[in-house]
């Protein structure tokens, strides 16, 4: 599979990739990792004319942390986050997560920035970036403005990325101690995506209630969400099984299911409600008081 | 590929048929078409873009009205084709009033995908044509709230 | 030095491994010669439609294209592809579309460019005015009056019908206490090797020669059809298969690209290359399977199955490619599977829709008989609320019944259905499982056990059992030569494109001659070296070729005992071959150097009466009938009743191929082979929409199992030898594939039982299951 002309354009910095964003406009993309990118020109789906690779920047590659938060550059590959000894012990749910996608080949290649830019409605990372209310880092020639992630995603492959911007770093607060979390997914057989993917997390109170819930669903809707109506009807709530099955009833309220061969959009309404209660019941499990 | 639904645009049926009718108008809602030619009454033929982030697609296409009962029926059959694939297919609009101010359209179509687009991309064309039809929803919405004003 | 020990029986590591593993070999695509053009083919995006107008004038006009071709510009320049097995219409199958395209992927014009991604800029080049035609893609409905006709010369979508009844049928139907009639559908599949096909012609225009470079599984039968289609001689063609990344029988064929490289070349006098995308191969190389089947069962209240009438819809695809309409054939005659059935009809109904052609796919009819059979044997246990594993017994062709004449006439070489099924019932700890089976139940956990018994069909042989059209027989062809320096060269016909025959053949003959396995080497897949030969598919191979093998050796053993006994002084009768050495059997003490022998042969300064210089022999091995290997397999699962979702617990195989030359390569063979046939229970199916689109048309959606889907393998074999070849050897390489599907659906159905469910059709996904499961809730409650 051979993509169309383009030309090739390495970046030094994130200066460097704007003024050349800017510079060759709207047939130019942003090349990370390549793995949404690049098969998508070998099919000729897509023909940008020029890619700007910003795999070289030093500046997006760095995983840190700054007072109270954990700040992950967009270059950061699935299997460094997967692997990264910080992010096991502060971001546990997102560590999880990154191990769940592709295979080997592709967590080495593969970038957090990348898959959040691209938003595949059924890529893993969008479900723990959402239930661990992440903010996204957006700079362009004019500047950087933040965006929670809840903003980001905006409709199938959509976000509130604008052509001229680049999606700068992810900045996490860490879990809080004591908390629970677990990321669960139905993989597509084929391409190992999420039919379904649940991140959830949660923080019982002393006295063993839920006292705050966090729950991030991809892989049903053209875009990931945060299950607010679930978040809702369990916070306050003893996590017991009752409880926890009617909340999970809520994970697919309103949601216009996606559907192909792999699943219909009822089933996917289905598994997101069994996945979610099965998510849940894990990181209540693994909730330390 | 079946798609239906149904939106309730803020017009009288006249105003919301008159708009429809009026291919040139019309065209101008449709997100993506550059170009837009009246070949024959009834028969249109043109260019458009389709961007789902990366992929972009340019389609050449013929429409062709094959029953029209005013101000409440439409039925076209369109077809386009392109790099990455081609579209054919049937769709009606059907217009009801909803009181004086507000008409409800129902709209149903069958349509045929083939190529690239559709033996990679199956997961996700229910979505785009959604999200297509809601963008031109939107965009009625406005037209037809200027128009409004206009009059 | 120590002594050499004898290789045939152990575990001798894959010697093609190391360069396979390192990225060492050569496959087609790494074969660059000067002045390489390349090939793009431009295919059809609808899967009917009459094609009103090709306009190749902007692809033409590209820079660095060099030539662009339609279907009309071929004309008849190219024959048509063949197939060789007989029906009733064959039509005409051009290498580019004329007039009427009838799938998604048929090919309709073709680009040579200076570099590939020129070629492939200029098929967006290509202006095809096509007017669409209603697709018909059901094989039942394509039967219907007033569908729409794929050919229409024939007035019909039937390519053929056979029907074969045993003599008995009706009497053995009648003294059935109970009958069961159920519909089963074998879905297609797409066989997704690991390299697409690729091709390289080069024409040497000084030599009037074409150099063909095909990853295919058949050179000399390539060669064959290709001196037809091109009309060149078959002396002026040479087909090479250089190293070919699997095939499992989708590169049994002959392809368009093949022909139109060749023709290319021949056009333009330079080499052509082309290599298939995985997007290709997924819409234009053969799929397989794809069968309807309407089963009924004749049985008695004991269990014992009487009779089985079957009637199947075969969808054929748009075309006949080479072997298209004999696979079906297959599973007719397997029907019975082990068991003693006495009576056996079946209609077989082969259609033409608008898809791939269907064709060989590791099994080749086989696996969709056993299906049926052993799916049959298990609705029957569960109609009568028996063991399935007792039903079997019941049933089993005695061990002492072989040979055994099937009731449609096949000859069962040798066979003890009943051991295997006990050793693999043991390895599983069978009743242990099932009490833990009703135990989990209680706990409301659904396991499930699932068997398969199965026999199967391979070494085809004699000649007379395949086509005559196919230029090529029920055998098989081997060259020995033993080279001045005394190490061992084998020539085979066989093409192995993957199985590991580099590593059998040669533990076959290094035994035959006291030589180290490291000694010889093997060559295939050059017609130009290699004799005539057939090729490797069927599970041929090891009975035909290393039979094959073994006789050529046997010759020049002759050739050398006599050199031996000229010199030695004793009669060749006594010498034997050991260690390196031609040696006296009573005392192997006294002995001569293999390589003295050597010495005298190709010296020859000593003319030996009777015995001509150098030492090189061959064979041709036909043998007087079919192997039939079979076994146990033993599939554990567990499905989750709120998502579908199985689980493969526990996977146990006992596989019986006879004798057994390197159990390290039956293995794999078994593991490969069972994660195809779990892939097809499971995940995989080809999807064509109603409309005839392919909606699996990459590996994004069809979905083949990981490494990571598939379970740990406790494997086992029992050893029955074969009376048909002297290596007691009966064939391995799909049996795997056939004995398991039937196992993971009966232990998924098996599994799915409390809720009164009996049959569900493959690909048994979780949505499917979750579905039936919903339904039997409902039809419970109500
Ligand atoms: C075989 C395979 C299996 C996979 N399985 C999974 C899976 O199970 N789960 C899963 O979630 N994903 C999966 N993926 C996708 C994988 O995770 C991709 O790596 C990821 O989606 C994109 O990251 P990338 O760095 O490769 O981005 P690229 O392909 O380089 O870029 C993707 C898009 O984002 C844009 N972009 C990249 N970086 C930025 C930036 N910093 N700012 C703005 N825009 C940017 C690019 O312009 C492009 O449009 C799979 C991919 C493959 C090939």
């Amino acid at each position: 599979m051979f993509p169309a002309t383009f030309e090739y354009h390495r970046a030094q910095s994130v200066k460097e990739a704007l003024s050349l964003l800017k510079r060759l406009g709207d047939g130019a993309k942003l090349l990370s990792g390549g793995h949404s990118l690049i098969p998508m020109m070998k099919l000729r789906l897509a023909q940008p004319s020029h890619l700007i690779d910003i795999g070289g920047v030093r500046e997006l590659s760095q995983i840190s942390e700054e007072g109270n938060k954990i700040l992950i550059g967009a270059t950061v590959t699935h299997s460094e986050i997967a692997s990264s000894p910080l992010i096991k012990q502060k971001l546990g749910l997102l560590a999880d997560c990154a191990a769940e996608i592709g295979d080997v080949q592709v967590r080495n290649r593969g970038t957090i920035g990348g898959s959040l830019a691209h938003a595949d409605p059924a890529a893993d990372y969008p479900a723990a970036v959402l239930a661990l209310e992440a903010e996204l880092e957006l700079e362009s020639e004019q500047g950087t403005r933040t965006v929670k992630a809840q903003d980001f995603f905006v409709d199938l492959m959509t976000t509130a990325l604008r052509p001229d911007e680049i999606l700068r770093r992810v900045v996490f607060a860490p879990i809080p101690q004591g908390a629970g979390y677990a990321y669960l997914k139905h993989p597509q057989p084929a391409s190992g995506f999420a039919i379904v993917g649940v991140a959830a997390l949660v923080t019982l109170g002393k006295d063993g209630s839920c006292e705050k819930v966090r729950v991030g669903i991809t892989g049903i809707a053209p875009k990931p969400f945060r299950a607010t109506a679930v978040e809702s009807a369990l916070t306050g709530k003893k996590p017991d099984s009752t409880a926890l099955a009617a909340a999970a009833a809520h994970a697919a309220d309103g949601v216009d299911c996606l559907s192909d061969i792999h699943a219909s959009s009822e089933f996917r309404a289905e598994l997101a409600r069994v996945y979610t209660r099965r998510a849940l019941e894990r990181a209540i499990a693994a909730c330390k008081p | 590929m079946k798609i239906s639904g149904e939106h309730l645009l803020p017009a009288a049926q006249e105003q919301v048929w008159a708009l429809l009718d009026d291919p040139a108008r019309l065209a101008r809602l449709v997100p993506g078409v550059q170009k837009f030619n009246i070949v024959a009454p009834d028969e249109f033929e043109g260019t458009m873009t389709v961007a789902v982030a990366a992929v972009k697609g340019t389609y050449t296409g013929h429409i062709k009205i094959d029953e029209k009962r005013q101000p409440e029926y439409y039925k076209a059959s369109f077809d386009g084709k392109g790099a990455q694939g081609f579209i054919r297919g049937t769709g009606t609009l059907e217009l009801e009033p909803k009181g004086q101010e507000q008409t409800l359209v129902r709209y149903a179509a069958d349509v045929q995908i083939g190529g690239p687009i559709m033996q990679v991309g199956q997961r996700m064309l229910e979505s785009v044509a959604k999200r297509m039809l809601n963008d031109f929803f939107a965009a009625a919405e406005t037209e037809l709230k200027g128009g409004t004003n206009q009059s | 030095m120590a002594a050499l020990p004898k290789f045939i029986g152990e575990r001798v590591r894959r010697r093609e491994d190391p360069r396979l593993i390192t990225g060492t070999g050569t496959y087609v695509d790494d074969i660059k010669l000067p002045g390489m053009l390349h090939a793009a083919v431009m295919r059809s995006p609808y899967a009917h439609a009459k094609i009103n107008s090709v306009d190749l004038s902007r692809a033409r006009n590209h820079p660095g294209v060099i030539m662009a071709l339609s279907g009309e510009d071929i004309g008849d320049k190219i024959g048509s592809l063949p197939c060789v097995a007989p029906a009733q219409h064959v039509p005409v199958h051009p290498v580019l579309a004329r007039g009427k395209v009838r799938f998604v992927g048929e090919p309709v014009a073709i680009v040579v460019a200076e570099n590939p991604y020129v070629a492939r800029d200029a098929i967006d080049l290509i202006n095809v005015e096509f007017d669409p035609l209603p697709a018909v893609v059901d094989v039942e409905k394509a039967l219907e009056s007033g569908a729409p006709l794929v050919h229409e010369e024939f007035g019909t979508n039937l390519v053929t019908r056979a029907e074969v009844t045993s003599p008995g049928f009706e009497k053995a139907m009648a003294e059935a206490q109970r009958t069961l009639k159920f519909r089963l559908i074998n879905q297609r599949l797409t066989p997704t090797m690991m390299e697409p096909r690729a091709v390289l012609a080069n024409w040497e225009r000084g030599y009037k020669q074409l150099t063909l470079w095909s990853s295919t599984q058949i050179p000399h039968l390539l060669r064959s059809q290709l001196a037809d289609m091109l009309k060149l001689p078959e002396n002026k063609i040479r087909v090479i298969a250089p190293e070919v990344g699997g095939g499992f029988g989708a590169k049994l064929n002959v392809y368009p690209e093949e022909a139109l490289c060749a023709y290319l070349s021949m056009e333009l006098n330079r080499p052509v290359k082309w290599i298939e995308t995985r997007r290709e191969n997924m819409a234009a190389t053969t799929h397989g399977r794809d069968h309807v089947t309407y089963v009924e069962v004749g049985f008695k209240n004991d269990g014992t199955i009487t009779a089985i009438k079957a009637k199947f819809f075969c969808d054929m695809g748009a075309y006949l490619h080479l072997l298209t309409p004999a696979i079906p054939g297959f599973t007719g005659l397997m029907a019975t599977g082990c068991y003693k059935i006495a009576g056996l009809s079946f209609e077989q109904n082969l259609v033409f829709t608008n898809k791939m052609a269907t064709d060989a796919y590791r099994g080749a009819g086989r696996p969709e008989a056993t299906y049926l059979i052993e799916r049959t044997v298990d609705m029957v246990a569960a109609e009568l609320g028996m063991d399935p594993a007792e039903v079997r017994r019941k049933n089993f062709i005695p061990k002492d019944a072989f040979p055994y004449t099937t009731p449609v006439g096949l000859q069962f070489d040798s066979g003890n259905y009943e051991a295997a099924l006990d050793k693999a019932l043991e390895m599983v700890g069978y009743q242990k499982l099932r009490q833990e089976q009703a135990e989990a139940a209680k706990k409301g956990r659904y396991i499930g056990i699932g068997l398969s018994t199965y026999v199967e069909i391979c070494g085809i042989g004699p000649s007379a059992l395949l086509p005559p059209k196919l230029k090529g027989g029920g055998w098989e062809s081997a060259t020995i030569r033993i080279e001045p320096d005394c190490k061992v060269t084998v020539l085979t016909g066989t093409s192995p494109h993957g199985q590991g025959e580099e590593t059998t053949f040669a533990q076959i003959a290094a035994d035959a001659f006291g030589v180290d396995v490291d000694d010889v080497t093997v060559i295939h897949g050059d017609t130009a070296v290699v004799q005539y030969g057939i090729g490797t598919f069927g599970s041929r191979t090891t009975a035909l070729g290393g039979t094959a093998v073994l006789m050529a050796a046997q010759k020049l053993q002759d050739k050398m005992k006599k050199i031996a006994s000229h010199m030695m002084e004793v009669p060749p009768e006594q010498l034997i071959f050991t260690n390196r050495t031609i040696a006296l059997a009573s005392d192997p003490s006294k002995s001569i150097p293999l390589q003295k022998v050597v010495e005298a042969a190709y010296g020859y300064k000593q003319p030996i009466p009777g015995v001509e210089p150098g030492l090189d022999a061959n064979a041709f091995y036909e043998p007087s009938g079919c192997t039939f290997p079979f076994g146990a397999h033993v599939c554990v699962v567990e499905v989750d009743p709120e998502t579908g979702v199985v689980k493969v617990l526990r996977y146990v195989a006992v596989d019986d191929c006879g004798k057994i030359i390197n159990p390290l390569l039956v293995d794999g063979q078994i593991q490969g082979g069972i994660a195809q046939g779990l892939g097809q229970a499971l995940y995989e199916e080809t999807v064509y929409d109603e409309n005839g689109q392919l909606v699996t048309a990459s590996l994004m959606d069809y979905a083949v199992p990981k490494a990571t889907m598939v379970p740990r393998f406790e494997l086992a074999n029992t050893v029955t030898p074969t009376h048909i070849n002297p290596l007691g050897v009966k064939g391995v390489g799909e049996a795997g594939t056939i004995g398991s599907t039937p196992a993971v659906v009966n232990a998924v159905i098996d599994a799915l039982k409390p809720f009164g469910i009996r049959h569900l059709d493959m690909p048994l996904k979780p949505e499917k299951i979750w579905r039936a499961i919903q339904q039997a809730k409902q039809t419970m409650k109500g």
